[in-house]
């Protein structure tokens, strides 16, 4: 950086021109190299941008660099948070990707929007076959962030789950679906990743069928002892009692509760627990799994936010469970008790949950191209890109008529 | 070469059951019934003994259930259901047919599942031996033969099946290839026809041309296009693929109890193959990889600091796990130790996502056309 030939002055550039052929540009040159840092103008492809790197310095010309390789295309959604295009690779534009764009937002008018950050942060760290990749970063004009990721054209868990008419799946399909979804948040967890959204449409549908965790808005490293975590995180349909009684200190265990709804959702094909408010959140988790008291999980009065109604459900027993989700057979209830267990100590954690004898019993889980798969998913990997992280889709919850796309049923 | 040699040297195809393999024409050999007065009569055998006998023969003995065979020296228990009229005309060959039909069930293999043409044709050649063991042998080599066979029935009856499917599978494609072809050759003959009826017209323009040149006196031009269209003809008839008789060749030693099968291709390692043929690995593969494997991670580390956490009910009850911050914090201590320069380059150079998904991707993307102007100008 010592020596940047990249900041050509008008007034520099006859002299420039002269020594040419004199023995002080090879000097420079010779320096140049000497340090390591590469002339840009070398590393520019063509003309257009070896005329615009002109005025920049070498962080932009990377910057530069890397949005030249991406070719946008035709947006796919647009949500309050981001938009979402299709793009392809310059070099080869037989190799698709999403570019999400993220919007500046009225509240973080200086610097990055927190979500994009925990985002890019996590995801860049995390490669997995069920984690969304990100290829790579860049911002376009007025500093907009975009973020390069995986392009995945097979809709979201959420779509197959509620289009009862046309998608039907069985107790192999659930095994698999779930198979790589717990191997996903295990990878998180063991790399020390909370990921704290997890619900059917942040688990997006590869090509090949393979389910990718995506929307890492609301993920965060584990915490230290001592430091503070927000309990507003998680769907509130997916958020574990601990988060709903305001716990901020909290483990990978908030996850595993909303692995197991998820896994609940797939069987009954609607969400399990549905509450419209964190009250009624609380009220229906009492009704379904059973109420939080001082036996079932010692200390749970303290929490900040305790608050539980008069009358005491009992925990749900192994019968109960077994009525709704029999499906799954004996094994599989079992590993769902055992998610949805009220105290988080107790809670299975992702590790022990890969461990469980349910993967092994019949039927093995259904291999990923023989899954069931909805085509025209193109608009819906634009909507699940876009959301914002935490919130429930508004529209499907009640029930208005949603916007005519003809596009998509193409 | 071909034949292993019988045991008594006979070489006679000799029905063990009866001492004549033909099938009666006039006389029932059991009721003595004769064709002249009974002129709808029909001779049937069952494949248990191959002995022919006339359908009224079968009602009146097997009606009432299981009975022995009529024929004097045979001991076999027939059913009336097993009876039915015979395709050849000699007995022999009806019941090698049969046998040969059942073995052939049983050992179904095709090329493909060998490694070698030569041990291909060495399980021909054992299977041959085998078949024709139960067909012309001796007892001894009947009862080992039937053994053998009945072994590759019952261990087999998996892989059996299989084979059975793939042939099916096989035989659907050849049907579809052959009714395309049958409509390819239609639509060829049709433009033969047209092609013959321009042909007709132009020679018959030929003709007159013909006879116009002539009345000129410049001769020639009708041989030249007959030539044309007899070449046209002798091309297409060119045109047929032969079929290839696999031959026999030496056969290869055996050993006593089954048959031994030996050059088996194997199997090759596409996915869905090998998803099916191991057990589901819940970790799928990645299990061990992410265990750390240069310390030991120990239950409990005395730490005054950490102590509270455990033990602080903001941190105790909603599931504060110190264990993970331990993890944790032996994973930062020692991350540098595991870092290998070339691993951490090839995993720079990942390409989009899982390599499948994104040739999925790739291969689907007639949907939504994309722009290829730079929207970033």
């Amino acid at each position: 950086m010592a020596v940047s030939p990249l900041i050509l002055h008008p007034a520099g550039a006859l002299q420039n021109a002269r020594s040419v052929s004199s023995p002080l540009k090879n000097a420079a040159s010779a320096q140049t190299s000497s340090n390591g840092t590469p002339l840009a103008t070398q590393v520019v492809p063509n003309v257009a941008a070896a005329v615009q790197s002109t005025s920049l310095d070498l962080a932009e010309q990377l910057n530069e660099d890397e949005k030249r390789k991406y070719v946008k295309g035709k947006k796919l959604g647009e949500g309050t948070y981001a938009n979402v295009y299709l793009g392809f690779l310059r070099s080869d534009p037989s190799q698709l990707v999403a570019i999400k764009k993220i919007k500046i937002q009225k509240e973080y008018t200086e610097g990055m929007a927190p979500d994009a950050v925990r985002e890019i942060k996590h995801l860049q760290e995390l490669s997995h076959p069920n984690i969304i990749t990100l290829h790579s970063v860049f911002s376009s004009k007025d500093q907009n962030l975009n973020l390069v990721l995986e392009y995945l054209p097979l809709g979201d868990l959420e779509m197959l789950i509620h289009d009862t008419e046309h998608i039907r799946y069985g107790a192999a399909d659930i095994k698999a679906w779930m198979g790589m979804l717990t191997r996903a948040i295990w990878f998180c967890h063991q790399n020390f990743v909370l990921h704290r959204d997890i619900k059917p449409n942040n688990l997006l549908i590869a090509a090949d069928g393979e389910v990718k965790l995506a929307d890492f808005g609301l993920a965060r490293s584990f915490s230290d002892p001592y430091r503070l975590m927000t309990s507003n995180v998680i769907t509130r349909w997916y958020r574990p009692p601990e988060l709903l009684f305001g716990a901020q200190h909290y483990s990978g265990a908030v996850d595993v509760w909303s692995v197991g709804l998820v896994l609940a959702e797939l069987v009954i094909r609607t969400p399990y627990i549905a509450g419209n408010s964190e009250i009624h959140q609380i009220q229906l988790i009492c009704q379904a799994v059973g109420t939080p008291t001082e036996e079932n999980w010692p200390g749970v009065t303290k929490l900040p936010d305790y608050t539980v109604d008069k009358e005491v459900v009992p925990l749900r027993g192994r019968d109960h469970y077994m009525a709704l989700f029999g499906t799954l057979g004996a094994e599989g209830v079992d590993l769902l008790m055992k998610t949805l267990s009220l105290d988080p100590k107790k809670r299975i954690i992702a590790r022990d949950m890969l461990k469980h004898d349910w993967w092994h019993k019949d039927p093995r889980p259904t291999r990923k191209q023989d899954l069931p798969k909805k085509s025209g998913g193109q608009a819906k990997v634009g909507d699940d890109l876009k959301r914002r992280p935490g919130v429930v889709d508004e529209e499907k919850g009640n029930k208005v008529a949603r916007k005519l796309d003809f596009g998509a049923t193409k | 070469m071909s034949r292993k040699p019988v045991t008594g040297g006979s070489t006679v195809v000799k029905l063990t059951t009866g001492p004549t393999t033909a099938l009666p024409s006039d006389i029932c050999p059991v009721c003595k019934r004769v064709r002249y007065l009974n002129t709808d009569m029909e001779f049937l055998i069952n494949p248990e003994c191959y002995h022919p006998m006339c359908s009224n023969c079968v009602n009146n003995i097997f009606k009432s259930g299981p009975a022995q065979c009529p024929y004097a020296t045979c001991t076999k228990t027939l059913r009336q259901r097993g009876f039915r009229s015979a395709f050849f005309g000699d007995l022999a060959v009806e019941r090698e047919v049969d046998i040969r039909r059942r073995v052939a069930a049983a050992y179904n293999m095709v090329e493909d599942d060998f490694e070698t043409l030569r041990d291909y044709n060495n399980y021909l050649q054992d299977v041959e031996d085998l078949t024709f063991d139960l067909i012309s042998g001796g007892d001894d080599e009947r009862q080992a033969a039937e053994q053998k066979l009945l072994h590759r029935e019952q261990e087999f009856r998996e892989e059996i099946e299989r084979n059975k499917r793939r042939g099916r599978e096989a035989e659907l494609s050849r049907q579809k290839r052959d009714a395309a072809e049958a409509e390819a050759a239609r639509q060829r003959r049709l433009e033969e026809q047209r092609e013959e009826a321009l042909a007709r017209a132009e020679e018959a323009t030929i003709n007159a041309e013909v006879m116009e040149a002539l009345a000129r006196g410049e001769p020639g031009s009708a041989a030249e296009i007959q030539a044309r269209i007899v070449a046209q003809k002798r091309a297409r008839v060119a045109a047929i693929s032969g079929t290839h008789f696999p031959s026999l060749l030496d056969a290869g030693a055996r050993n006593s109890n089954t048959l031994s099968i030996r050059g088996l291709k194997t199997k090759k390692i596409s996915d869905e193959e090998e998803d099916l043929s191991k057990p589901y690995d819940p970790f799928a593969g990645l299990g061990p990889a992410l265990e750390p494997s240069r310390y030991e991670l120990h239950d409990t580390y005395p730490n005054s600091w950490l102590e509270p956490a455990g033990t602080n009910d903001d941190h105790r009850v909603p599931g504060y796990s110190i264990s993970e911050y331990v993890a944790r914090a032996m994973f930062d201590a020692f991350a540098g130790l595991g870092v290998s320069i070339a691993d951490e380059k090839k995993d720079a150079a990942r390409g989009p996502g899982t390599v499948a998904a994104a040739e999925a991707a790739a291969t689907n993307r007639v949907s939504g056309r994309v722009n290829v102007d730079d929207v970033f100008g």
